[in-house]
């Protein structure tokens, strides 16, 4: 029997490695089966292959290095501001409250509630997962992290329970059944578009691709929100803000499994990438937290988040078990030394 | 097939002590060029005797499974007499070996890429910077370099090879410092372009 050399294993390991990342990193069927023969002939082919693809895997922190055309830093800092940022959202006119009736309408949603739920069916994805369902009606729910929904799609009707956290809705269109979305008290009609929610306990966030989107709080007027509208909800207020279809498209940046920041405080941005891994990140100190953070990272590699952040603003990162510390340089952290 | 724990673990565990393992080879084995086979050898014998049951350390499985290669070879081979490893303890892991280590402090991996990236050739260096660090599918890469999938697929191939060799490079070199004399006369017999 010959031995191949290694360069020959390790050539035809790339070839493998590489040929499935042109398929978006699944390979036709019929060629898995020849990958899997090939590794199953030697376990000098196995071996290679997995280091291999780990190097190539690695490469993917190249990324840090990637630096968003318009600016020239892959981090766009700021000096911590001292006014506060307020959100560029203005505030739907809430005063008028028609309390009797949106009681009325939230009682209405409740029995709606209990009744789709005969025949509804349930979601998850666990955190860090990422899922995408098709329902019976052509339309596309993709569940982001710690996600669970329930649908439930007849002829009479299109309904789903946004039970808690977030998901990308492509939904078919059809005038004669209103798509519904009960999240919390809030309730969400559309006819046919693309748009987000986020369900933070009470408040929903709403980014919308495609589309108009009627969203109704629980004891407010509806908003309508068209393409590139973003809006924060909660019981009684629907905040509109329109915005530049690249911001609505970065925050939609988690259906390919990445983080988008323009701008965010470190603290904000820690508490996205907390939302995805086992792996915590915890910010130590108040000048830290208030850093200003652009750019795009891998959802899933919050690691590497780290490391730019030592890279790229000499903060300390400390790694103990699950937990990533990060904190100021210590002569601003540690009280009682003076300034150099 | 379920493999995909076993290769977790091997994943996990056993490729990020390459740096150990590749020290320990080169410490006790007289051609460096063997290294890189008698590396794969070792990984494969530690995958198949890992298959039913985990050691408790990896990194001392990993090494003392080197140690029994290198006898083999050397009495296969004849390289050595017999003699010479007639105190097997020459050969036993010395104990900075086995200290935990993980191959390299994680501040320093970045740049460590960022070297390795810098010593391949151009081609390939261009479209590994396209895929990796502008994170663009394979099609676009070709679209935007004017260049067929084909290629882009070849280029990247070669390229994952080059890195490894890089990273090879640079790793020896004692971590921080690259050593010059590994690192740029590298045993290279594919022609790039």
């Amino acid at each position: 029997m010959k031995d191949q050399p290694l360069s020959a294993i390790n050539a035809r390991a790339a070839e493998w490695i590489v040929e499935r990342d042109r398929h978006d990193g699944r390979l036709p069927a019929e060629r898995q089966l020849l990958l899997d023969d090939w590794l199953r002939a030697s376990t000098l082919h196995r071996v290679a292959f997995l280091r291999l693809e780990q190097i190539w895997q690695r490469a993917d922190r190249l990324r840090a290095l990637h630096v968003a055309p318009p600016a020239q830093d892959i981090i766009r800092t700021r000096t911590p501001a001292l006014k506060v940022r307020m959100p560029r959202f203005t505030w739907w006119p809430a005063s008028r409250l028609v309390a009797g009736l949106s009681l009325a309408l939230m009682a209405l949603v409740m029995v709606a509630d209990f009744h789709g739920d005969t025949h509804a069916q349930r979601h998850a994805t666990a955190r860090g997962q990422r899922e995408s369902v098709r329902l019976a009606d052509g339309s596309q729910l993709t569940l982001n992290t710690a996600t669970t929904l329930r649908t439930a799609v007849s002829e009479a009707a299109r309904e789903v329970w946004l039970d808690r956290g977030e998901a990308f809705f492509d939904i078919a269109h059809d005038a004669k059944r209103p798509f519904v979305v009960h999240a919390g008290r809030q309730t969400v009609t559309v006819l046919g578009t693309k748009f987000s929610l986020h369900r933070e306990g009470d408040r929903l966030r709403v980014a919308v691709l495609e589309g108009r989107v009627q969203v109704q709080p629980a004891r407010s007027r509806p908003a309508v929100l068209n393409r590139d509208d973003t809006a924060l909800a909660d019981a009684s207020n629907v905040l509109v803000a329109r915005q530049a279809p690249q911001q609505v498209s970065a925050s939609l940046g988690w259906l390919r499994g990445k983080l988008e920041f323009d701008q965010v405080t470190l603290a904000e941005a820690a508490a996205q990438f907390n939302r995805y891994g086992r792996k915590q990140l915890v910010i130590q100190d108040e000048a830290a937290a208030r850093i200003n953070i652009g750019g795009i990272f891998d959802a899933d590699n919050v690691e590497a988040f780290a490391r730019v952040l030592n890279l790229g603003f000499g903060l300390e990162v400390q790694t103990e078990g699950d937990t990533i510390r990060v904190s100021s340089p210590a002569r601003r952290g540690k009280p009682g030394r003076t300034e150099p | 097939m379920d493999n995909d724990e076993l290769n977790a673990w091997f994943v996990q565990e056993v490729l990020p002590l390459e740096a150990v393992l590749e020290r320990y080879l080169r410490r006790n084995w007289r051609d460096r060029d063997d290294v890189p086979d008698l590396r794969q050898e070792v990984y494969a014998r530690v995958y198949d005797s890992c298959a039913r049951s985990r050691p408790d350390s990896a990194q001392a499985f990993v090494l003392s499974t080197a140690r029994n290669l290198l006898v083999d070879r050397a009495r296969r081979a004849q390289i050595v007499s017999i003699e010479t490893f007639a105190d097997m303890d020459a050969l036993a892991p010395r104990l900075d070996e086995l200290s935990p280590e993980r191959h390299l402090a994680a501040r320093s991996e970045l740049r460590l890429l960022q070297g390795a990236l810098n010593l391949l050739p151009a081609p390939c260096r261009e479209v590994l910077e396209l895929r990796k660090i502008e994170d663009l599918p394979q099609r676009e890469v070709a679209a935007r370099l004017g260049i067929t999938e084909d290629r882009v697929e070849r280029l990247l191939a070669k390229g994952v090879q080059a890195l490894d060799e890089a990273l090879q490079a640079a790793t020896q070199g004692g971590g921080a410092s690259s050593d010059a004399k590994t690192a740029t006369p590298h045993r290279r017999d594919r022609k790039t372009r």
